[in-house]
């Protein structure tokens, strides 16, 4: 080529940072399938692209003249259909060089890349070279030819400031020598021979601030360097996705630090579910899931799959799971798949991360209530350990705020609790795919334990307490994954020990349970229109109870009002089985734009010596209508077998429930407006039935005994409603949503003749604004604002005072049942990060303020004695919180 | 599992409960109120009574109450213990009313859940008139509420306005079947005429078959005396007290008195319980802490008595102070003792 440029193909793979198309998923997610991801590497580049159709650029006439060259380094945004969707000139050189270089790379033709074998949009990063050709001399004189240049290796490391990730994919020139370039292998080595002398080295990578070096080689030196990186986001590089299809619809990626950053979440990933539509704002700032009108209970939380029995220490604290240790939360508020049961409200599946793949990294995190460490490192080429602690401290900073004991005696209220994970892969490095006909194996254990000892003794006080509560569980989970051709398949046995331990005065109750399971899960791509999926979920536990405890007055005999007499004590055992069995099978028909996905999941149940058996037919629909928007429908019944300690004999339980049921219907659509933003909005009406509630029926007997039933399955329940996210996605210095949810809960009983009435947690409006911006200097500041409608209550009416001389206790008169609201909620939070970036480590100091301008919102509502007045009991006030969090 | 979930929520509701705003105490009377209601006896035992008898008594209510298939004997017993009258009082204070006249009606309902026995068809008159809370502040009356005298002394079994008896109705409504007692609510209306206040108040009186030999009788919870620092405080005593600090108070030991009884649990096996009496404090200027000691926790945690009277800590001048002690057994019975105390600032 002569006096033209020399386009060059420079880098064409792994820059793949600006992912936003996750892994393979089934229609089934249809109804609303909001998946938070905040693993490292999850999308993995399973094809890179590859250039199909070069044009050529002009080269600028003005430049020409001068005999300028340039290199002008782009970022080519290559859409899943190969099509390149935009091109940016990180650093313009002028002179015409970045117009021309731009309009030619419009009309460049690339295969499309894959992640995760699909299809899917990549940002890579590209150089086009405009050089001027020597004057046409004709053919080269050897012997006139200049004498051969002396050689030089610069080789080395490139390394991400701040946290010592390795940079793969990025390119290293001399700026005196352009045309002279090496990239990095996956392991952020790089090799580039060049000319002896000063080389003017320039390092840029995609997210990553280009970085300039001046290196002095000698003639055939091999020198050997390592090179710290500055990313243009502020350690590891994690995403979030919230998505209504895996496979073909809208994702949506987030870092996990711009996860961690929702304000007025602490930090805490998990607790950043309750921000989306669908999820009713729960009291105070407890960690309950209220989803979609559902009880608290009805909404499971999995771990890798792996059922645990709760997700926040003590009910409202920090979540169980360290934040380093997540992969990704799958959230479904409705309409989850066949693989899932035992749930009629909504499902949480959290799930790990493996280790680090190319060095030891780390986190420690201190703020006012806990302090945890996190540390991962692969062992080998193959197997990689990653672990967690942490433990709270607030047991011994409250005696130093609590104020001495008002009573004059002794007062003790020390609240512990305590969690780690431990996970050891191996086969497969975190951020490679997986190999096809390889295996994976893992074992991850994991647990918490929460204690809570409370002493109130002498002094004045007229009663002396002393209490210990003890909630622990760990699980020990393993896991084989298998690949092969078109088939997927995973086996996932664990175990795991639960205790609930409570010792009041006399009164001790201990219970333990035992819990074995198995999930295994077989995918196959049958064609392309047809792929199958099926199961086994299998759930066995083993509760032993041992209580010993004063008579309970009231449920084992018939009690007096206001009467706490002293008792005789008794001792309760109770062995309670709960196995729950279940098999389930997909299969996604696409036909053109349509995808249906019939499922069925059957179980047999045997809890307490109980047989229960439930099928639960299920049906999701996807219709692709046009690119960028996707209407969806899921229809659906789910089942949840009754707790087996609720099946005791009476007085404890009622041996004969039977299975909660709820019928879900769903219908949404989905828009993709720009590249980044999207817009979904979901209708839902779900209705359930045979709910349990307490207290069930009393029944006499012939010869005057009594049977108290303490549950029935007379609870029925309905909700029906809108959501809608708008949704940000992460962009260079942004990243926000708009949840808004709009819907109705309500509930009665069955074989009465009251009507529906409002559910407890019901709230019409909910808005939730998130936003969050990054700030020069290594500033960032987030805000959330939240609007709710007031929860339902009961008007007071006080026209005379009702005396109960039994009890010494007045009676309350209320008007109709929750007929009327509290006043609506809203608060702004805000949070302001401060990065320090260091070569090999990251600290981050931040605060996190609830409640900025300290709104009175009503949590509860409570009366003075003659219930003449109500009175509010406000929620959480302006409430600042700050910590460190080192990560390297 | 849900028990930490509970105790968090219990405890952040506990500390969110201290942030609002002021109540009224209840410890401080200071208008219209009934502090407490007496039935003596508390208790009536009824001996040839068990499990069957009260199935056919209910089998009457099939019958339309008619009581010819009743064993003759548990039909004499119910005549007898249901025309034995009893006494009622009620502890009535009206510190602003200056011995104004209020309106009383008293009647027996067999709905509990009626707390106002609004339901004319579930209600027997027992008595009605006008009464003063002034001196003992104590209305006191006799009652026969399943049972009236007729003309010659003769006794009936008394019955709503549908002639259902009212123990026979309230044993209907009743979800134990009487294995409680068949409790009786006795329900104390009072108004004042010239302010308009209404009070409603309601008393169990309990008609308990005797399921098991060893059930006896309550008795009424009387407590033997109170002290003040320490020192005993009789009744008629008007005790000087002066100063804005919180005086402790006590109750003498009434621990010999508490009765050991057995009842039948759901399953007809006898439960032995030990009452744990409760002591509700009052006064008529000052507060006292806590308002009520006794009883047992859930942990089997017996409270002692200890309690303290804080003089009002706006009062400037001198006032007589009057304090109400209130005893409950746990199982109906109920007495007060009333003292008198002259402070001054």
């Amino acid at each position: 080529m002569t006096q033209r440029q020399l386009g060059r193909f420079c880098i064409t793979v792994a820059l793949l940072l600006c992912v936003l198309q996750p892994r393979t998923v089934a229609a089934y997610e249809g109804a609303t399938r909001v998946e938070i991801d905040a693993g490292v590497h999850v999308p993995v580049l399973t094809k890179p692209p590859a250039l199909l159709e070069f044009a050529e650029a002009a080269y600028p006439e003005e430049a020409q003249k001068m005999g300028l060259t340039a290199s002008v380094r782009m970022l080519l945004t290559i859409g899943a259909d190969g099509g390149v969707s935009d091109v940016q000139v990180p650093e313009p050189v002028g002179n015409g060089f970045d117009e021309a270089a731009v309009a030619a790379a419009k009309r460049f033709s690339f295969s499309a890349a894959e992640i995760d074998f699909a299809p899917a949009p990549v940002q890579i990063a590209y150089v086009y070279h405009f050089t001027l050709a020597p004057p046409d001399a004709g053919a080269p004189d050897v012997d006139a030819g200049p004498p051969p240049v002396p050689m030089a290796h610069l080789k080395g490391e490139l390394i991400a400031r701040g946290s010592r990730t390795r940079i793969s994919g990025a390119l290293v020139s001399c700026l005196n020598h352009p045309d002279q370039q090496a990239s990095s292998d996956e392991d952020g080595h790089f090799d580039l021979k060049t000319e002896a002398g000063a080389c003017e080295v320039r390092v840029t990578a995609a997210e990553f601030e280009t970085f300039k070096t001046t290196e002095t080689l000698e003639p055939d030196e091999v020198k050997d360097v390592k090179l710290y990186v500055q990313p243009k986001t502020v350690g590891y590089e994690t995403v979030v996705r919230s998505t209504r299809d895996k496979k073909e619809v809208v994702s949506r990626t987030l870092s996990r630090q711009e996860l961690q950053k929702v304000p007025g979440t602490f930090g805490d990933p998990i607790r950043v579910i309750q921000n989306f539509p669908g999820v009713a704002r729960a009291p105070f700032i407890s960690g309950q899931l209220i989803v979609r009108g559902a009880n608290p209970s009805q909404t499971l939380t999995f771990f890798d799959g792996v059922e645990i029995p709760l997700l926040f220490h003590f009910g409202g604290g920090p979540s169980v799971v360290n934040a380093e240790f997540l992969d990704r939360i799958d959230f479904y508020p409705g309409g989850f798949g066949a693989r899932y049961g035992r749930a009629v409200g909504g499902v949480v599946d959290v799930v790990s991360r493996k280790g680090a793949a190319d060095t030891l990294h780390g986190a420690v995190q201190v703020d006012i209530k806990d302090s945890s460490l996190f540390l991962e490192a692969p062992l080998t080429d193959s197997v990689s350990l990653a672990g967690a602690i942490r433990r709270s401290y607030i047991d011994a900073l409250l005696p130093l705020v609590l104020p001495k004991d008002p009573q004059g005696g002794t007062l003790l209220i020390l609240p512990v609790y305590f969690d780690y994970q431990v996970r050891l892969d191996v086969g497969g490095k975190r951020g490679q795919p997986p190999v096809d006909g390889g295996s994976t194996f893992s074992v991850f254990a994991f647990g918490s334990d929460d204690r809570l000892k409370v002493v109130a003794t002498g002094g004045g006080r007229n009663v002396d307490v002393t209490a210990n509560l003890t909630t622990l569980f760990h699980r020990v989970v393993a896991s084989w994954n298998y690949r092969k051709d078109n088939v997927r398949f995973k086996l996932t046995p664990y175990v795991g020990y639960d205790l609930a331990a409570i010792e009041f005065g006399v009164a001790k109750i201990n219970a333990d349970r035992f819990t074995q399971g198995l999930r295994q899960d077989l995918e196959v791509e049958a064609s392309s229109f047809l792929t199958v999926r099926a199961g086994a979920d299998i759930f066995n536990s083993v509760l032993v109870g041992k209580a010993e405890l004063p008579v309970i007055t009231g449920t084992q005999t018939v009690d007096w009002p206001g009467s706490d007499p002293k008792t005789q004590s008794q001792t309760i055992t109770a062995v309670i089985g709960s196995f729950d069995g279940a098999l389930y099978t997909e299969a996604d028909l696409k036909l053109g734009t349509l995808t249906l996905t019939p499922g069925l999941r059957g179980s047999h149940a045997y809890i307490n010596g109980q047989s229960r058996n439930a099928v639960d037919p299920r049906l999701w629909v996807k219709w692709q209508a046009l690119e960028w928007t996707t209407i969806k429908g899921s229809i659906g019944l789910y089942t949840q077998p009754p707790a087996g300690e609720n099946m005791q004999p009476s007085p404890f339980g009622t041996p004969s429930l039977i299975h909660e049921k709820a019928f879900q219907t769903s219908l949404g659509v989905a828009q993709k407006i720009t590249d980044v933003i999207n817009v979904d909005v979901t209708g839902f009406y779900n209705r359930r039935y045979d709910n349990v509630v307490s207290p069930g029926a009393t029944t006499v007997n012939d010869n005057g005994s009594v049977e108290t039933s303490r549950f029935s399955n007379r609870g029925l329940g309905r909700a029906y409603g809108l959501e809608v996210l708008a949704r940000h996605e992460v962009t260079k210095n942004f990243f926000g949503w708009v949840a808004y949810t709009f819907s109705r809960s309500e509930e009665r009983r069955s074989g009465t003749p009251d009507g529906y009435v409002l559910n407890t947690f019901d709230q019409t409006h909910i808005l939730t604004l998130i936003g969050s911006y990054r700030l020069p200097f290594g500033f960032e500041i987030g805000a959330r604002f939240r609007y709710v409608t007031g929860r339902p209550n009961s008007p007071l009416i006080h026209d005379y005072d009702i005396y109960n001389s039994e009890s010494n206790r007045y009676n309350s008169t209320f008007g109709a049942f929750r007929s009327s609201r509290v006043t609506d909620f809203h608060q702004l939070d805000i949070r302001l990060d401060k990065y320090f970036t260091f070569d090999k480590w990251t600290l981050d100091l931040y605060a996190d303020v609830q409640n900025v301008y300290n709104r009175k919102n009503v949590e509860a509502t409570v009366y003075d004695y003659r219930f003449r007045q109500s009175f509010d009991v406000p929620g959480i006030p302006f409430l600042p919180v700050i910590g460190a969090k080192a990560t390297f | 599992m849900r028990a930490h979930m509970l105790t968090f929520t219990a405890l952040l509701l506990v500390l969110a409960s201290a942030c609002v705003d002021r109540q009224d105490d209840p410890t401080t009377v200071h208008d219209l109120r009934v502090l407490g209601m007496q039935l003596d006896p508390p208790e009536v035992l009824i001996t040839r009574c068990n499990a069957g008898s009260l199935q056919k008594l209910i089998a009457t209510q099939a019958d339309g109450g008619s009581l010819s298939n009743l064993d003759p004997l548990l039909l004499f017993e119910l005549l007898s213990v249901a025309s034995q009258p009893l006494d009622f009082r009620a502890l009535i204070v009206d510190p602003k009313g200056n011995g104004r006249a209020l309106h009383y009606r008293l009647s027996a309902c067999t709905d509990i859940s009626d707390r106002t026995c609004a339901n004319p068809d579930k209600r027997a008159l027992l008595n009605e008139g006008d009464f003063a809370a002034s001196g003992t502040n104590e209305l006191a009356l006799q009652v026969a509420p399943v049972s009236e005298l007729h003309d010659g002394g003769l006794p009936s079994i008394r019955s709503l306005p549908n002639g259902t008896a009212v123990l026979l109705d309230v044993l209907q409504n009743d979800t134990f079947r009487g294995l409680g007692g068949i409790r009786v609510p006795l329900v104390l209306e009072l108004t004042a005429p010239d302010s308009g206040e209404h009070v409603y108040a309601q008393k169990l009186m309990p008609y308990v078959c005797k399921f098991l030999p060893d059930m006896t009788q309550n008795v009424l919870p009387v407590l033997p005396g109170m002290t003040v620092l320490d020192a005993g405080w009789d009744a008629g005593v008007g005790l000087e007290l002066s100063g804005h600090a919180e005086i402790a108070m006590d109750a003498v030991d009434f621990t010999p008195l508490q009765e050991t009884y057995v009842l039948p649990s759901l399953q007809l096996r006898p439960v032995t319980l030990t009452e744990s009496w409760k002591i509700a404090h009052y006064a008529t200027s000052g507060t006292m802490s806590p308002y009520e000691t006794g009883g047992t926790n859930l942990g089997g945690g017996v409270s002692r008595s200890n309690f303290k009277w804080t003089p009002d800590s706006a009062a400037k001048e001198p006032v007589d102070v009057t304090f109400y002690f209130v005893a409950r057994d746990g199982r109906g019975g109920e007495s007060w003792l009333t003292r008198q105390a002259h402070w001054s600032p």
